[in-house]
């Protein structure tokens, strides 16, 4: 992960490899071991080599230990599956959900292929249109119903043709397998 | 052949019209999918290649 600096589904959230470590303990080319960062969140002084090793894909050094900052677990999940006529129709509801600052936790865009597949592979019965998955995470049930408002309108408004809530969106990477479930 | 790129997402939707564009006037077996908070994409071109790569 730290050698190609790794991101996926929640890096819309809580950012990619580069943004959540601290430290690195790195063996060179030359044999000798150093150390790089902080435990502190925050540094002004020296040159971010930390972030220099992250990505190089093990040509700067062997990485033998780092420090990763955590994120606390949220309290409250909610979840929406929007479908759309078409995948620019979707693109620019993302743009839109992006900019209106509504914080989701994950926001997949997939086209009605991509759902087939999903259907074949997962035994699942999903609608085959181009789809928007998203997923909200905070601290109260209510917070989260007005974000998942604020969320239809702009897909409403961006030609959205069904707007339905879940309570789980789970996706594994390679679209092997996802599962969803009406909100109880 | 699978592209995984991103860009600003205020260029998001031009790249997913590109790509869909792209898979239809070449008639490829495209998927289009992506990290779309991020500003990614993945463009999943399936098929036989006729044509060998050097």
């Amino acid at each position: 992960m730290i050698g190609n600096n790794a991101s996926g589904v929640r890096t819309v959230k809580y950012g990619g490899t580069k943004d959540n470590v601290l430290r690195l303990e790195v063996v060179l080319g030359t044999g000798d071991i150093i150390r790089t960062g902080t435990l502190a969140h925050k540094s002004s002084s020296g040159y971010n080599l930390t972030r220099l090793f992250i990505g190089s894909e093990g040509t700067l050094g062997i990485v033998t230990e780092a420090t990763l900052r955590l994120a606390g677990i949220p309290e409250k999940f909610s979840a929406a599956v929007v479908h759309f006529d078409s995948v620019d129709d979707a693109s620019r509801a993302v743009f839109d959900i992006m900019g209106a600052g509504l914080g989701p936790a994950a926001l997949e865009l997939l086209d009605e292929k991509t759902i087939k597949v999903i259907n074949v592979e997962s035994h699942l019965n999903l609608k085959e249109t181009p789809t928007l998955f998203l997923e909200f995470t905070g601290a109260s049930e209510a917070s989260l119903r007005e974000e998942l408002i604020r969320t239809e309108e702009i897909c409403k408004s961006n030609q959205a043709t069904g707007f339905q809530r879940v309570s789980v969106v789970r996706r594994e990477t390679g679209c092997g397998r996802l599962a969803t479930r009406p909100m109880s | 052949m699978i592209i995984d790129t991103a860009v600003p997402l205020s260029h998001y939707s031009r790249m997913v019209q590109f790509a869909r564009e792209t898979i239809e006037k070449h008639r490829i077996q495209g998927y289009i999918l992506g990290h779309a908070g991020d500003g990614n994409l993945h463009l999943i071109a399936a098929g036989i290649l006729k044509i060998p790569i050097l």
